[in-house]
């Protein structure tokens, strides 16, 4: 009977082991596909114009060249794009931070019953459709005579993600008891104190998600940048749309450029990766 | 995607606010005993409510600024877009006053044919984008679910669609799609029988292109998000669903998906809204061709206003699309609510 019971378990155990082997083995086919776009673009960036638009695309045995790289730094300037992305992006994170989670923290820590109300309004600000805004907004800069700045740009992509910051930590801080903070209150600590050293080390990681979103979100825009920048102020994306559908440049420069604008980040966000999901899935335009 | 929150919403008026004050009297009373030898305990009574205004006064010191830059940069434009949509404003004639011209500009986009395509292009590729999505993304999910090493190694793989810079998945699939030197292009070309010029340009694959580089892009991040709710599961079920065997699919069925409903809901909601803003593949793939079998709301909206500075008709078009996400974004906030409340009470 004993031997009987071991053997139906074994059977039982070999069964789970051939069924996660045959899970794993088709998760690796569905990633493989997933990154096999990314993969053939790095490819390509290797590559020479011959190689790339030889007969077969399948090819894998071709003899790496770096022509594709230095030639992006003598049609482009990618320092100066690079500059401009990492000078709005970074903008942009401090901004809506610097709004967004002071505002959080108020609207949970009130008692008032309008508060829970103002934070969904953030929320709603942030599904709001940027073309909706981008005209009237163009139309105030132009005014002004900020078109054509990183501010410009730096102030929309702030204004639409500030709301998803604050909402982000308002449930963050919702998420923390106000007992600690009570306390720190008795021992003497000002309110503004409470806040800066005991609320915001408490709630790092709703900011960490929050700052990787917001980076994530004006550093991969494209709509804001294409209409408010200017050859002397465009990010990546807007100055990679110059790669296209000119005869000297070919899809290898465009995946050189690709590898400058996007590998950077695509490390950060797996190396974040926990904070990742959340944020994307709630801020995501 | 689960939002927990500490205290019950219906108990946030009266029962906080007492709460509060005996916080805030406990604290004057320790202030008072303290204080005692120099100078007379102050009377509670005056002392709460100071506190409490002092208190009131601090938070919103610390709420206003967003307050008012959203106010500014981001509602402001939105009413005007508003008040523009019922005006003829043509920037390329600037000496001429914008025009008041009531609901024309939306009479004029409901019967223009290209209107009613611009509409039609958009539902059609969120309802084909977003079920294909859920669809891969649960079956994603599902296989990652086992929280193994290599699952982790592989779920953080998963982010790298999600996290590309959208135009420039839009250019790689644009070259994928080649029928000369991509691979995707070479493929389906060869299935078609070796007589299409292109993907893009041809209309009855066209839409689909624009279709794939999202379900590319946003899948992974449907299926981390679904991920999540599986973790989020009560252990029992968890333990049901994980057995091997016959009956695999109606466990599945009757016990999963059931308690993973509400992820289901929130993340299909989040990803219509996105759907219908698509505009950086369509710019750079197709640009809303051939003919218009991919012009959507948003691209159409960006042409009028933004290359033929057509603003008032562009601003009526903005505003129909902001009225179909406005209404999905009531119902997902309006379920958010629900949804936060079921589990506070649990």
């Amino acid at each position: 009977m004993a031997a009987y019971t071991a053997l139906v378990t074994h059977r039982a155990y070999r069964r789970t082991v051939a069924r996660s082997r045959l899970n794993a083995a088709a998760l690796l086919i569905v990633l493989a596909l997933f990154l096999a776009p990314v993969l053939w673009l790095m490819g390509t960036a290797f590559k020479t114009r011959v190689d790339i638009y030889s007969e077969n695309p399948f090819d894998l045995l071709f003899t790496p060249t770096l022509s594709n790289f230095t030639g992006i730094f003598e049609l482009f300037e990618p320092g100066r794009l690079l500059g401009n992305s990492v000078l709005v992006a970074t903008g942009t994170t401090l901004l809506a931070l610097l709004l967004g989670v002071p505002a959080g923290y108020a609207l949970a820590r009130s008692t008032l019953r309008a508060a829970p109300a103002v934070a969904y309004v953030f929320l709603f600000l942030r599904m709001v459709p940027p073309v909706a805004a981008l005209i009237p907004f163009y139309l105030v800069m132009r005014d002004i005579g900020l078109v054509g700045t990183q501010l410009a740009l730096i102030l929309i992509s702030a204004a639409l993600n500030v709301g998803f910051v604050v909402w982000t930590m308002y449930t963050t801080f919702r998420a923390v008891p106000p007992d600690v903070e009570a306390a720190a209150g008795m021992d003497g600590c000002s309110r503004w104190g409470v806040f800066w050293r005991i609320a915001v080390p408490l709630g790092r990681s709703g900011i960490l998600t929050s700052a990787l979103a917001v980076f994530l979100f004006s550093w991969n825009d494209f709509l804001f940048a294409l209409l408010l920048t200017t050859p002397r102020t465009a990010t990546l994306p807007v100055g990679m749309l110059a790669t296209v559908g000119s005869v000297d440049i070919s899809i290898g420069q465009m995946g050189a450029f690709a590898q400058i604008a996007t590998i950077p980040v695509v490390i950060v966000a797996i190396a974040l990766n926990r904070y990742m999901v959340s944020g994307v899935m709630k801020g995501s335009h | 995607m689960k939002r927990k929150r500490p205290r019950r919403r219906s108990s946030e008026g009266a029962p906080d606010r007492n709460s509060e004050r005996s916080t805030n009297m406990t604290m004057v009373e320790t202030m008072g005993v303290s204080a005692q030898s120099t100078r007379p305990a102050p009377s509670s009574r005056s002392t709460a409510p100071r506190l409490r205004r002092q208190k009131a006064l601090f938070l919103l010191m610390l709420v206003a600024p967003a307050v008012l830059f959203a106010l500014a940069v981001c509602v402001y434009p939105i009413v005007s877009a508003f008040s523009l949509s019922f005006f003829d404003y043509d920037l390329r004639h600037a000496a001429v006053a914008p025009q008041f011209v009531g609901l024309d500009n939306y009479t004029r986009f409901l019967t223009d044919p290209l209107g009613q395509q611009a509409i039609v292009n958009t539902l059609t590729f969120a309802v084909a984008a977003v079920a294909i999505e859920l669809v891969l993304g649960l079956a994603i999910a599902l296989m990652l679910w086992r929280d193994t090493r290599f699952n982790k190694v592989v779920t953080a793989l998963f982010l790298v669609p999600v996290a590309f810079t959208p135009l420039v998945g839009a250019l790689l699939f644009k070259n994928l799609y080649s029928t000369t030197y991509g691979p995707l292009g070479v493929i389906v070309n060869a299935l078609a029988g070796g007589n299409l010029d292109s993907l893009v340009t041809n209309p009855v694959t066209a839409m689909p292109a624009i279709i794939l580089v999202d379900v590319w892009q946003w899948t992974p991040l449907i299926a981390l998000t679904l991920l999540g709710g599986l973790r989020s599961l009560p252990d029992e079920v968890i333990e049901a669903a994980s057995l091997d065997g016959a009956g695999y699919w109606r466990r599945l069925f009757a016990m999963v998906l059931p308690q993973l409903s509400s992820f289901i809901f929130i993340a299909v909601v989040i990803r219509t809204m996105d759907a219908f803003k698509v505009f950086d593949s369509i710019y750079a793939i197709t640009g809303g061709g051939p003919g218009n079998a991919t012009t959507t709301l948003n691209y159409l909206a960006f042409t009028e206003g933004l290359q033929f500075f057509n603003v008032g008709y562009a601003s009526a078009i903005s505003n129909v699309l902001l009225i179909i996400i406005v209404a999905f974004s009531a119902v997902y906030v309006f379920s958010l609510n629900r949804l936060n409340r079921k589990y506070e009470t649990h």
